[in-house]
């Protein structure tokens, strides 16, 4: 089944198109890697997904129940926002439909104490955000989707920015989520997510996905990664000008 | 003296508003400084003056004139910063200064002599009049209420605005609330310490509050006291010596913001 199906999705940003025609299609359970140059429309997708854009042709189907676990670009963050830990992953409780005078009750802090037991940052639970490492944070963030009992989640760039261990705990973190949760993740950490991923989305402008059938092997991921790598190189490749020949034959 | 002075009904006026405000001004305070809305506040501020012109032209009410402009600026900044994903910087600039180039506009239409202004640029709290009271009292039920209300919907609004989204919760329609409030604030604040100096009393409070919690609802209890504390004895002075009461308690603000920030840098540092 899929949970999400995009349509003939494109979106501009005034004279400029940022996705073209995008058709995407996600699994139930499965754990898609978006990955792609910068200003590639990652982000934009992204947020098409999360219903905070709205697509200038096209549509996407959503088909799991709301909201979504979404986790932003920890880096975007003011870390001097006056909130403790508890509070972030609180928020995550709230309804949509606006409740007067809403006090979070017991056992959603019981709940949120539990989740934080399990990602390992109970100990942090009343400092302020700005007392936390990037890692941590990250799980903060991670923590509050988990509060909405999503069944599908989406991470902006979970491991920018992070060291080599706290990738690794994060994208672990990840592969134990994806158990019961499809979950879509946007990054250009190449080296670490693919041994992650079931199937990975390569996102400029266009899309150029593998999909459903494809579990990825190294051969299949080698000319996949083939793509985008060379996308982000420096300077227009060889790689890259064959790309765009066999975009234009279409 | 000092008792004698409440015996005055002006006085009276001026003790009570002086309060009024300060609450007011502790929560908005609060919110501009984490939403980064306190040039946008400047800009807002100063586009009320056009209304006061207007009022004064017009004959009705300035007070009511200035709240008018308030919303509208802070309502189409808002909009056409979503729309035109413009700079919003220049664009509040822009309201800024053809606000007051309106508000001097409208009264030199006037005629015969001009009305003084100066109490609206730098506020004049000893002139607060019975109605400039009853919009005080319609702000502070207004943002109290609102921000109790709907406090763990302001916290999330202001924290991760994209992530209230995500959840469902109508953050456009937190975002027009939260202007019309700043817009209001602002009006309250004009007769106190006029349009010019608003923005210190506004982010004065919340900078000090800041340097000893940092828990969201201590800061807009704390910076509402300070609020208290500076109003009041700015009034106390400005009434005592005959200075102007807004620069009093924006200069008194100040103070208080620097010796506290030294106090906690030397308690920290050893």
């Amino acid at each position: 089944m899929n949970v999400i199906e995009v349509k003939d999705l494109s979106v501009d940003y005034g004279p400029v198109r940022a996705l073209d025609n995008i058709n995407l299609q996600v699994e139930k359970g499965e754990f898609l890697g978006i990955i792609g140059p910068n200003g590639g429309g990652k982000t934009t997708l992204l947020k098409v997904l999360l219903g905070l854009i709205k697509p200038n042709h096209g549509e996407v189907e959503i088909n799991f129940k709301k909201p979504i676990g979404y986790v932003p670009q920890f880096s975007h963050f003011d870390r001097e926002f006056p909130i403790s830990v508890l509070d972030v992953i609180l928020l995550g409780a709230l309804e949509g439909k606006i409740k007067i005078l809403h006090k979070f009750k017991k056992d959603q802090v019981k709940k949120a104490e539990e989740i934080m037991k399990s990602l390992g940052i109970l100990e942090f639970k009343d400092r302020q955000i700005s007392q936390l490492s990037g890692g941590q944070l990250q799980k903060v963030l991670i923590a509050r989707a988990l509060m909405v009992e999503p069944e599908v989640m989406i991470l902006d760039e979970p491991t920018a920015s992070l060291d080599a261990n706290s990738k690794t705990e994060i994208y672990n973190l990840l592969k134990l989520l994806n158990k019961d949760k499809t979950i879509l993740v946007v990054s250009h950490d190449m080296g670490v997510i693919n041994s992650y991923i079931d199937t990975v989305a390569c996102l400029n402008r266009n899309l150029h996905y593998h999909g459903d059938d494809t579990k990825l092997d190294q051969n299949v991921l080698e000319k996949v990664y083939g793509c985008p790598v060379e996308l982000v190189a420096h300077g227009p490749t060889p790689h890259r000008v064959l790309k765009i020949h066999e975009e234009d034959e279409k | 003296m000092i008792l004698e002075a409440f015996s005055y009904n002006f006085f009276q006026n001026a003790f009570i508003s002086a309060i009024l405000a300060s609450i007011v001004c502790g929560i908005i305070g609060t919110i501009i400084v984490e939403k980064k809305l306190v040039m946008m506040s400047g800009g807002i501020a100063h586009t009320s003056f056009g209304g006061i012109g207007l009022g004064y032209l017009l004959g009705f009410e300035p007070i009511l004139g200035a709240f008018g402009f308030a919303v509208f600026a802070a309502l189409s900044i808002s909009s056409i910063n979503r729309k035109a994903r413009t700079n919003s910087d220049a664009l509040v600039g822009i309201f800024w200064s053809v606000g007051m180039a309106l508000g001097i506009f409208f009264v030199s239409l006037m005629p015969g002599y001009p009305p003084d202004m100066t109490s609206y640029l730098f506020g004049d709290i000893l002139t607060v009049s019975d109605f400039s009271m009853n919009i005080m009292i319609i702000a502070n039920i207004v943002v109290v209420a609102s921000v109790v209300l709907l406090f763990n919907y302001w916290k999330v609004y202001l924290f991760d605005e994209e992530f209230a989204s995500v959840l469902g919760i109508p953050t456009r329609l937190l975002e027009n609330f939260l202007f019309i409030m700043i817009a209001l604030t602002i009006v309250v604040l004009l007769k106190v310490v006029g349009i010019i100096l608003v923005i210190a009393l506004l982010t004065i409070p919340p900078a000090i509050a800041k340097l000893f919690t940092y828990d969201l609802k201590n800061i807009m209890i704390i910076s509402s006291l300070l609020g208290v504390l500076f109003t009041v004895s700015g009034l106390f002075i400005s009434y005592a010596f005959n200075i102007a009461s807004g620069a009093t308690i924006i200069l008194l603000s100040a103070s208080a913001y620097f010796i506290s920030a030294f106090a906690k840098g030397k308690i920290f540092k050893s």
